[in-house]
């Protein structure tokens, strides 16, 4: 039996490494193990083609936690965050928008088509800003048990109630509806333009399966705007050396606290006796103790694969089960020898700055999500782009670019099952260059390299179930005190000494880092 | 006209007029009633679609509430109550899963029941009601099912069925039931939520259908006194300094102390008044109160008899269902329609000549188009629809002596409802209880003094006819 | 993508854009200081010396382009009972030729926007205000049968603000021009149609003129060359800031804040707590706002906006202190200072500035109702050399300065 730590922290992805740092820093002896050579899961930099660094899934930081960047003084350990400038949506017949942090230009480039629109979107922000300060709280803390409250659950939820009755009615009844209505539905309240409403709808469907129509989509229309009340952090942007910096970054915390990170290093299970987590087991069969393991993997992975079915309970594992993934999503990162210039708007320019968005109408928009329920990829998909080289000289070489996109709706569950994607996975990336290539001519010619990551490819070498970016989806019944089931929302699991600390636990995905922390204080509080 | 001093106005001949307008009578006001049809009833009415053979209402009613029978007395004009017919193959499903949601859909029906609550600005008291309401229910169905049931809520039918069925059929069977009231498909998240809504109306239906429905208020609200007026065609309200005095219409100008619209939302409060007289959110609320109709309605004679059961429905598989929605979504006419298909001259012999039959059919899904791709679209459904039929009973095709399709784009242009929707508009998360049509016209008061407003489009929606005609009737009168 | 200036030729639309006028201010204005005003380019002050600018003002004459003001042409049947609805006046009782300052506000009864309302005469008005407002007076229209277009873009517009600024425009027109104040003509100066309204922004004698965009460059030619012997000067915002706090004119986003865009419930104010309860016409029926401005007529006002004379002689004294010359600068100031009656704080000064012409130290406050009274002594934070200290400040009727010859 190898030395014994207080905490075993299984997947070095950026929650992982986040919950690494808190504990360590609290003056427990963490170990981390990570399965593949790199640190950060998801959230990771790899230079693929030589000179080139693709930010290989993850590619923008999302509200990023300002409490985390402070606490683990990051930026100290190399973290520079570089916001993300704009968002420019060209369209197939050659107009554009795009949307500036400066509100008078946003209003110009609005009015173009639409002046009732234009005068509408600052309110529209104002209106989600103060929706967003009322759920922001929320993200830092662990959820209260609705179910089963006892005390300080329900001084919680009081809380809760009195910062929802503090919201003007108005808000509130926007608030019911942003959980009710489709992002579409609620967007249509607004404004009516589709110029202005498809980039806006799709923005939020990101990484889930359902479509701008959907009810129950407005709420993700918020993501955007808690990013705004981040304030000076200002938490939406690059990082300088791709995503893969964040990780480092808390990785070096974690380090500086004292944390162990040991990479290449697989777990093959987790060692339960009588219902009590004792040890990991790695694949080269060496063992490792630990007080409390943390899962950092999500909970398929953790209760099926790692602990086994044998030694839970039967209710439990039946949930788990249900607990639901389905990928929708893939990645094409390119290397590109020149600037891809759009045809509405040449050359370069600062609306490269920022995130690209193919969403041409909300027709186009429902017919791609349309497409990939039948098991088929959208032969028209939604594309977010980013090209960070423009911004960040450092993941480049001079003069060339990497450009990395994000693609809707790929589905896990293909035709022909899952595991004939690598059949299409070359099919599957043509798709997405040739609906970019409408819109910037050229642009294969310019390409020289190409990584075409489908939900397939996600789950085999990112350990993502079913290419599931978030751990499992971010749907109303999965979140919050449900996640990833009811009573067990508070990053314990059944089985003792067992704990949860990623993307499958309140708040859910994206490179936030709160679940990690929230995991973190809250073994701390526990006292264990 | 009349110079008499009517206490109640009311406006509209269908089911919650008739409620209310019986209720009001019956505490001693002079009520009387206007409805623009020939004959009460509107959509639930039943109307000779083709000689010898009557249609039996363009819903599927459930029996009204129990509460509601005995308020209006309903037994005493005839009304009779049977067990739904439902599909054989499902039932020990469907069985399994209402007992399970139990305790969900009487908290539901307890809503229903209420007057609406106000679910935006609580008072104190208010909100101790609703947690204490939650607290009972858990209590009595165990932290898990609790949990349980607050997961479903938001889900679509088709992952929830997912979980404990494996065949698509037996899902389909299940899962059509929550499809007809929203704009959405068994892949749409809140589909859970309705079908647990739709199975709050109750395993019952009335004897006859609405007709028959519509017959015993009609009886109800004669006998209690109530002036009833059919063929009159309202323009609009009748306003004196910012207060509704009563409603103009084509045969002069009626005047009320109070008036009552059981219209769609939109006629009541925008139509039939001027834009200053409503304020400015209000209307913006209403306009965004969604009312996309996507179910259509064929009577089809036959003249042979039908065998089997009285209740079917076609559509294999929840794809099926999902494509038929996504067809309507994008404006176009599904390959493959979906329907309920009743066999209304099973439950009513007299609505088909002997030997022959009626089937009432709810086609899914049919989206409104523009008046000039009306027929067009009329006619490519309904052979679209005998195609599916041919495969119940390749008799059926040659057994058709006529038939009519009445598409949400007709309901929308012949029948008063903005939209096409026969429930007056979506029954959604945000459209449901206190929440319908909108915020600011609770209790049924509208913003305008003397503007009372009831029906399909208000508290609280959703399989639970006449509620709303008794809960507003209550309100007038307890208003004095 | 192409983007159109009103008059032609193509700009980058992440940038403000140019004003009509924009071929002839630019020369002007060596200073290079400029201001993004509602997406234009606006000029802060030609030459780096402000004092000129305000001096032009007050002594001869001063020519503003004013053209990213908000202009909404509002025409049809039921113009002036739609004015009368979505603004707090009663705009049927505007008679042709004439012009009213109005607030805009809210179903609550908060302020949304200010600006005024021009009686054509033709049956149609232009509504001008602050910020876009389009969209916001839309939403009201159904039922009533008016269209209403934005002209902001297509609409140029000057204002002449000074004592010789009538003298100016007479030389220009070449005919004399006998407007009352608030009144409104259309005319044709040196052949080029415009609409000249006796109005202003400086509480001074003033005139604003509105031509077509097109039209713009030969205007101000004119103008120029008839101004040059009467020492017209181009003004930009800055100065423009300080005649405007002595006139006692609010200013949206600085001194009350549009409801709408408001974070916080606090922000908003109404009318009568933004010191324009004056452009709020009650008692006449139903308007947008009308039912919360009632009730809140009927009680004490929670708090008022007042004009402030902070004590020279304190201020002076307290540089005397630190043995400093006391020279306050000739700028506006916008920075927020707290009002105090002893310890406690009772409202906050939301603009500032030195008056030359007056020769004190001004304010614009926001105070609780009941020290809104004029004569009230009241205590304001000033800070000399970095420490904080407080002086007397009373509270003044508006307008600070009010020349016999802005109603003459």
């Amino acid at each position: 039996m190898a030395v014994s730590y207080d905490q075993v922290i299984i997947g070095g992805g950026h929650n992982g490494l986040t919950c690494a740092a808190y504990l360590a820093r609290a003056g427990r002896k963490v170990l981390v193990l990570e399965a593949r050579h790199v640190l950060g899961g998801a959230a990771v930099t790899e230079e693929v083609f030589p000179g080139f660094k693709y930010s290989v899934c993850s590619y923008v930081v999302s509200l990023l936690r300002p409490e985390i960047i402070r606490e683990l003084e990051l930026t100290r350990h190399g973290l520079e965050l570089i916001p993300l400038e704009c968002s420019f949506s060209p369209y197939p017949d050659g107009s554009s928008l795009v949307r500036w942090p400066d509100r008078e230009q946003t209003r110009r480039e609005i009015a173009h088509f639409s002046p009732r629109d234009a005068e509408a979107y600052p309110l529209f922000g104002d209106a989600m800003i103060r929706l967003a300060r009322f759920v922001r709280p929320i993200l830092d803390k662990p959820p209260p048990d609705a179910i089963d409250p006892g005390l300080g659950g329900l001084l919680d939820l009081l809380k809760l109630g009195r910062s929802f009755r503090r919201l003007d009615p108005v808000d509130r009844l926007r608030k019911i509806q942003m959980f009710t209505m489709s992002a579409v539905d609620f967007l249509d309240r607004w404004f009516e333009s589709d110029a202005l409403k498809a980039p806006m709808a799709v923005s939020g469907i990101i990484g889930t399966f359902l479509g701008v129509r959907s009810p129950g989509t407005a709420y993700v229309l918020l993501h955007h705007y808690m990013g705004e009340i981040d304030g000076a952090s200002r938490s939406w942007g690059f990082a300088r050396g791709g995503t893969g910096a964040v990780s480092c970054a808390i990785a070096d915390a974690a380090r500086s606290f004292g944390a162990e990170i040991r990479t290449e290093a697989p777990v093959a299970r987790i060692d339960v006796r009588n219902g009590e987590a004792r040890s990991v087991v790695l694949e080269d069969g060496s063992e490792i103790s630990a007080r409390q393991i943390i899962s950092a993997v999500d909970p398929r992975r953790t209760f099926f694969g790692l602990v086994g079915r044998e030694h839970l309970d039967p209710d439990f594992a039946t949930s788990i089960e249900r607990f639901k993934y389905r990928g929708s999503s893939g990645k094409v990162n390119l290397a590109l020898d020149r600037l891809p210039s759009f045809t509405s708007r040449p050359g370069d320019g600062p609306h490269l700055r920022g995130d690209i968005a193919i969403a041409p109408s909300i027709d186009a928009l429902e017919l791609a999500y349309d497409e990939a329920k039948y098991g088929r990829w959208s032969s028209r998909p939604y594309l977010n782009i980013v090209i960070p080289s423009v911004v960040d000289p450092t993941i480049a070489p001079p003069g060339k670019h990497v450009m990395s996109i994000f693609v809707q709706y790929a589905p896990y569950q293909l035709e022909g099952g899952p595991e004939s994607w690598p059949q299409h996975r070359e099919a599957f990336g043509d798709t997405v260059i040739e609906t970019l290539e409408e819109y910037c001519p050229g642009l294969s010619d310019s390409i020289l390299h190409r990584q075409v990551l489908t939900p397939w490819d996600l789950e085999q070498e990112f350990g993502l179930t079913e290419g599931n970016i978030f751990h499992g989806e971010l749907s109303l019944e999965q979140l919050f005190f449900l996640r990833p089931t009811a009573g067990w929302a508070n990053y314990r699991t059944p089985v003792k000494n067992l704990w949860m600390c990623a993307s499958g636990t309140h708040p859910g995905g994206g490179v936030m880092g709160s679940p990690g922390r929230n995991a973190a204080r809250a073994l701390l509080k526990a006292r264990v | 006209m009349t110079q008499e001093r009517t206490d109640l106005l009311v406006v509209g001949g269908g089911i919650d007029a008739l409620a209310a307008a019986t209720i009001v009578a019956r505490a001693g006001r002079s009520v009387r009633l206007i409805c623009s049809e020939a004959s009460l009833g509107e959509i639930d009415a039943s109307w000779e679609f083709h000689p010898g053979y009557r249609s039996a209402g363009l819903r599927c009613l459930s029996a009204p509430r129990p509460a509601v029978v005995a308020k209006l007395r309903l037994e005493d004009f005839g009304y009779r109550s049977r067990i739904a017919p439902t599909t054989e193959e499902s039932r020990p499903m469907s069985d399994a899963l209402l007992d399970e949601m139990a305790p969900i859909i009487a908290t539901i029906q307890e809503f229903a029941d209420g007057a609406p609550r106000e679910l935006i600005d609580p008072s104190f008291l208010e909100l101790l009601r609703l947690g204490g309401m939650l607290h009972r229910t858990r209590r009595a169905i165990g932290k898990t099912a609790f949990a349980d049931a607050l997961r479903v809520l938001p889900m679509s039918i088709e992952d929830w069925l997912s979980e404990r069925f494996d065949e698509p059929r037996q899902r389909a069977q299940l899962a059509a039931l929550s499809l007809f009231g929203g704009w959405v498909g068994p892949l749409s998240p809140s589909t859970a939520f309705l079908w647990l809504l739709a199975h709050a109306g109750g395993t019952e239906e009335p004897a006859g259908g609405g007709p028959a429905l519509v017959s015993a208020l009609e009886g109800a609200a004669r006998e209690a006194g109530v002036t009833i007026e059919t063929s009159t065609t309202v323009d609009g309200w009748i306003l004196e300094q910012g207060r509704v005095v009563g409603a103009s219409t084509d045969g002069g100008e009626l005047r009320a102390k109070q008036l009552l619209s059981t219209a769609h939302p939109s006629i009541t409060l925008l139509e039939r008044l001027g834009a200053q007289e409503v304020p400015a959110a209000l209307r913006e609320d209403l306009g965004a109160y969604r009312s996309r109709g996507i179910v259509a309605v064929m009577h089809i004679a036959l003249d042979c008899p039908v065998e089997g059961p009285e209740q079917r429905w076609i559509g294999d598989s929840p794809l099926d269902w999902e494509r038929a929605f996504d067809a309507a979504k994008h404006g176009t006419i599904p390959e493959r329609p979906c329907l309920r298909l009743r066999v209304a001259s099973a439950d009513d012999p007299s609505i088909a000549p002997e030997g022959c039959s009626v089937l009432k059919l709810q086609v899914f899904a049919v989206s409104v188009v523009g008046p000039d791709e009306a027929d067009r679209q009329r006619e490519t459904l309904e052979a679209r629809v005998l195609e599916q039929l041919a495969k119940v009973d390749e008799n059926w095709p040659g057994a058709v002596v006529a038939s009519e399709l009445i598409t949400p784009t007709d309901l929308e242009h012949h029948h008063h409802l903005p939209g096409g929707h026969l429930e007056h508009g979506e029954l959604a998360l945000d459209q449901i209880f206190s929440l319908r049509p909108c915020v600011g016209i609770g209790n049924y008061r509208t913003p305008v003094p003397g503007l009372w407003i009831a029906g399909a489009g208000t508290h609280p929606g959703g399989p639970f006819p006449g509620s709303s005609g008794v809960l507003a009737a209550d309100q007038i009168l307890a208003d004095g | 993508m192409d983007f159109q200036y009103p008059r032609g030729g193509s700009y980058d639309p992440a940038m403000p854009i140019p004003t009509p006028f924009h071929d002839r201010t630019a020369p002007l204005c060596t200073s290079l200081q400029w201001k993004d005003w509602a997406g234009f380019h606006a000029v802060c002050r030609y030459g780096t010396h402000l004092e000129a600018e305000y001096h032009a003002i007050r002594q001869s004459a001063g020519l503003l382009d004013v053209s990213p003001l908000t202009k909404i042409a509002v025409a049809g049947r039921d113009a002036a009972a739609f004015l009368s609805f979505v603004t707090c006046r009663d705009i049927q009782r505007l008679r042709p030729a004439r012009v009213r300052y109005v607030a805009i506000c809210d179903e609550a009864g908060k302020l949304v926007d200010d600006g005024t309302v021009m009686n054509l005469g033709d049956g149609s008005y232009r509504l001008t205000a602050a910020s876009p407002i389009w969209r916001w007076i839309d939403r009201f229209s159904a039922g009533f049968d008016v269209s209403l277009v934005d002209e902001s873009d297509s609409i140029a517009s000057l204002a002449i603000q000074g004592p010789r600024s009538r003298a100016i425009l007479e030389q220009a027109a070449g005919e004399k021009i006998p407007l009352r104040y608030f009144q409104l003509a259309t005319m044709s100066l040196d052949g080029i149609p415009i609409e000249i309204s006796r109005t202003g922004y400086t509480g001074d004698l003033g005139y604003e003129l509105w031509c077509q965009a097109e039209h713009s460059t030969a205007l101000w030619d004119r103008l120029m060359e008839a101004g040059k012997p009467h020492r017209l000067l181009p003004v930009g915002l800055d100065a423009l800031d300080i005649v405007r706090i002595e006139a006692g004119f609010v200013l949206q986003g600085v001194d009350y804040f549009s409801a709408p865009t408001c974070l916080i419930e606090s922000r908003k104010s109404s009318p009568f707590e933004a010191g324009i309860g004056f452009a709020v016409d009650l008692g006449r029926g139903s308007f947008v706002g009308s039912e919360a401005l009632e009730r809140e007529n009927r009680m004490a006002p929670r708090s008022k906006l007042v004009g402030l004379e902070l004590s020279l002689p304190d201020i002076e004294k307290l540089h005397a202190s630190v043995g400093l010359p006391p020279v306050l600068p000739i700028e506006a100031c916008r920075t927020s200072r707290p009002v105090y009656i002893r310890a406690r704080q009772v409202g906050y000064i939301t603009s500032s500035t030195f008056s030359p012409i007056l020769k004190s130290a001004i304010a614009l406050a926001t105070v609780e109702g009941s020290v809104g009274e004029p004569g009230t002594g009241l205590e304001v934070e000033f800070t000399i050399e970095h420490v904080h200290h407080r002086i007397p400040a009373t509270v003044v009727e508006r307008p600070f300065f009010d020349p016999p010859r802005k109603r003459d």
